[in-house]
């Protein structure tokens, strides 16, 4: 149907039309103005661009525990001759963002990085993103295999982080 | 603060877009009745392409999905599920009730299942079968013609079945069960549970030029732009609106039913969202249908000299027998679902075969039943996809962890094997089960909430656990393994919490004696008969079907009443 048709007999009493749902955190006016009615290209009510536009400007992790975060996620889902690489997709971006979204998952990632690091000091004296691949596959072989008969107990939370 | 009154009189005044607000809309606006639509939340079309999730891909959502800010996820389209913001509800102490509420034209209509089922006739009568709770004042045969019509209206597929408490009906062709559902059939046949293709409201075929047909994509609950489901906006409003006889007021949030010195009613009183002023409409005739439990809080708050105890409240039955349907699930794996062909798994938004309740309650420890949905297959992945799906291997002896081209392996190894089956049941409405108004508590717009005071009984429970019994046999039968600890009775047999399964009813019960109940047979309040409800309030019992389809059966029947009243007077 002629969607004018339906937005002529909206009334004054509560106009509608684009500009949805109910205002919920506060912003600058200016940042309203950016954004609002475009619902983000994935249909986002007024309030929910708001909460996305303030998680983008927060930036949790530091340039050093995204890195972290890269080395670790190529090595989980690295390129092959079929898929693109953790990287290629941007998931360590994705990390940054569900991280602020769902803030569970702030004190998993940034203890176990820290956690990591930790480890690759005491084997190799270095942080753990600048290891040699071949040492960070020898520490990722250790906390990747959860099975309670394989595992090493002080590998731990190494195995609940990864 | 001073009430805007509006100079305009109405002949009726509908409050709620949804299911039953929505229909009521179609006919008495097609009936030539002038009429204002009153919805809470702002307006809605399927098709704006600013706030339509319909067709996107997770990616799309940076959080791909996650359930964040809508309990569902992000492309489901309600605005506002069990919290909405601003619009608290409290709960007595030690009872449980979750309360979904959709902010926005067409309600709840836009993202639910669309399981299109009747009640069968012993589901008016069911007092008469096992002496619990009570009957309703009509029977099968007075709503059947409703049903009828209802079905061509709107659209429904499914098959005849013949079955004696699921009634046979008008269907479009329901779309071929996938692999998930065909083992799901084998495994329910060895266990001597039925399975019939499934009665959905997504058209498979064309019905009338406003509305295209469902082209597969499985995202109903992101509601139609081809209007190809039953949303209330694209199937009733939007339809009705063309009448020209139609003032939607989005945004506007009822207060409460106005009242003369007769007790009748003139109108209401809302809150506009926008400005935050409040403003009162009038009219001949008030329909209420902003959900079970909005509609009885409206009445409740209409208080006044002539209904001091709230509007149709002089029996004291207004929230009472609230009642949801039980729910318990159950989710298996099936090991030979594994490394299978993938093939084009498309459908609507929902199950293609489901089982409806098959039981003798004679010789079962609980009363009523329960049908079954099933679900599986390969959907689309989003948030949560493949979590764990490494530790998977313990069930088949293979190496649990692992990463790079072992875990990419077993992402796709087990992606589809993993069949889940749900229990919607019948619960028995109590009268100690209900909503009151919190006396001390408001919303922001200082509208005083409800308060929730509703607890299971051993009947749900023991239902609870004959589901999850059921489902295990099926799992095992389907050639399945049973996925995490199967609940007992410490957590009450997987019984969900009431109000989970969001399909509350009975708040406004309707009977023949007004001591015992809120509306008449033609869900007309005892107490004020130019007052109608048209929401799931005034179902004296719910049944062990979804309660949608009979909503809007009669909010037909009620608002074809109206209409029949409304000329009356006016020849």
């Amino acid at each position: 149907m002629d969607r004018r048709d339906t937005l002529k007999s909206l009334l004054i009493g509560g106009v509608a039309g684009a500009t949805i749902g109910t205002a919920g955190c506060k912003m600058p006016d200016e940042k309203l103005e950016i954004s609002l009615t475009k619902g983000l290209g994935y249909g986002r009510t007024e309030s929910e661009e708001m909460h996305d536009i303030k998680l983008n400007a927060e930036q949790l992790f530091s340039e050093h525990e995204l890195a972290t975060i890269a080395v670790l996620c190529d090595i989980i889902l690295p390129a092959s001759s079929s898929a693109g690489s953790a990287t290629d997709a941007e998931v360590p971006a994705f990390i940054e963002f569900i991280s602020k979204d769902l803030p569970t998952h702030q004190l998993p990632l940034q203890g176990g990085i820290m956690w990591l690091d930790g480890e690759s000091n005491r084997r190799f004296n270095n942080l753990f993103a600048t290891c040699t691949n071949a040492q960070q596959i020898s520490i990722v072989n250790d906390i990747a295999y959860p099975d309670p008969d394989k595992k090493k107990p002080e590998m731990g939370p190494g195995i609940s982080f990864f | 603060m001073q009430i805007i009154k509006r100079a305009k009189q109405y002949d009726a005044i509908i409050v709620g877009s949804g299911a039953g607000g929505g229909m009521s809309a179609f006919i008495l606006a097609n009936a030539g009745m002038k009429i204002a639509v009153v919805e809470a939340g702002p307006y809605f079309d399927p098709k704006e392409p600013t706030t339509m999730t319909q067709m996107k891909w997770p990616w799309e959502s940076p959080r791909r999905g996650a359930s964040t800010n809508r309990a569902f996820g992000d492309y489901d389209m309600s605005w506002g599920d069990w919290e909405v913001e601003g619009e608290p509800y409290t709960k007595k102490e030690g009872t449980e009730f979750l309360w979904w509420r959709s902010r926005m034209l067409g309600g709840r209509t836009n993202h639910w299942g669309r399981i299109s089922l009747r009640f069968g006739p012993k589901d008016f009568k069911h007092r008469d079968v096992d002496g619990l709770g009570e009957n309703w004042p009509i029977n099968y045969d007075e709503v059947k013609p409703y049903y009828d019509r209802l079905d061509k209206l709107v659209g429904v597929f499914g098959t005849n079945e013949g079955l004696p408490n699921d009634p046979d009906g008008f269907f479009l062709p329901p779309p071929k069960p996938r692999l998930h559902e065909l083992y799901y059939m084998k495994g329910a046949k060895k266990t001597g549970v039925p399975v019939i293709p499934g009665r959905l409201s997504m058209l498979t075929k064309r019905i009338n030029k406003e509305r295209g047909v469902c082209f597969y994509c499985g995202q109903c609950n992101r509601s139609c732009n081809a209007y190809a489901d039953f949303s209330s906006g694209s199937v009733f409003i939007f339809p009705a609106q063309k009448s020209g006889q139609v003032d939607l007021y989005t945004n506007c949030m009822v207060k409460n039913v106005t009242t003369d010195s007769e007790g009748l009613a003139t109108g209401v009183s809302y809150i506009n969202k926008k400005d935050m002023l409040e403003y009162e409409l009038k009219s001949k005739v008030v329909v209420l249908g902003a959900s079970a439990c909005s509609s009885a809080r409206i009445l409740l708050n209409s208080k006044s000299t002539q209904h001091p105890n709230g509007l149709g409240n002089s029996s004291d039955h207004v929230g009472r027998y609230l009642h949801d349907s039980t729910g318990a699930g159950l989710g298996a794996f099936v090991p030979s679902l594994m490394d299978r062909k993938i093939y084009n798994e498309d459908g609507i938004g929902g199950m293609h075969v489901y089982s409806p309740w098959w039981g003798d309650n004679k010789k079962l420890d609980f009363p009523r039943g329960y049908h079954i949905e099933v679900w599986g297959g390969m959907g689309m992945p989003s948030y949560g996809f493949g979590f764990n799906v490494e530790a998977m291997n313990k069930y088949i002896g293979g190496d649990v962890g692992g990463y790079g081209t072992k875990l990419r392996k077993d992402v796709k190894r087990f992606f589809g094997a993993y069949i889940g089956m749900s229990g919607r049941g019948e619960s028995i409405a109590r009268y100690e089960n209900r909503c009151k108004i919190d006396p001390n508590v408001v919303d922001k717009f200082g509208i005083p909430v409800l308060q929730f005071d509703y607890k299971w009984s051993d009947y749900e429970r023991l239902q609870a656990k004959h589901m999850t019994d059921t489902f295990e046999e099926i799992a095992h039968n389907m050639g399945g393994i049973v996925m995490g600890d199967k609940p007992g009775k410490e957590n009450d047999y997987g019984l969900l919490a009431p109000g989970q399964i969001i399909h509350e009813v009975g708040t406004t019960r309707m009977g023949d004696d007004p001591r015992k109940s809120v509306t008449n047979k033609w869900q007309q309040l005892h107490d004020a008969n130019n007052v109608y409800i048209v929401d799931a309030g005034p179902f004296t019992s719910q049944a062990d079907k979804n309660c949608t389809w009979t909503i809007m059966a009669l909010s037909m029947r009620a608002s074809e009443h109206i209409v029949e009243q409304f000329k009356k007077k006016n020849r």
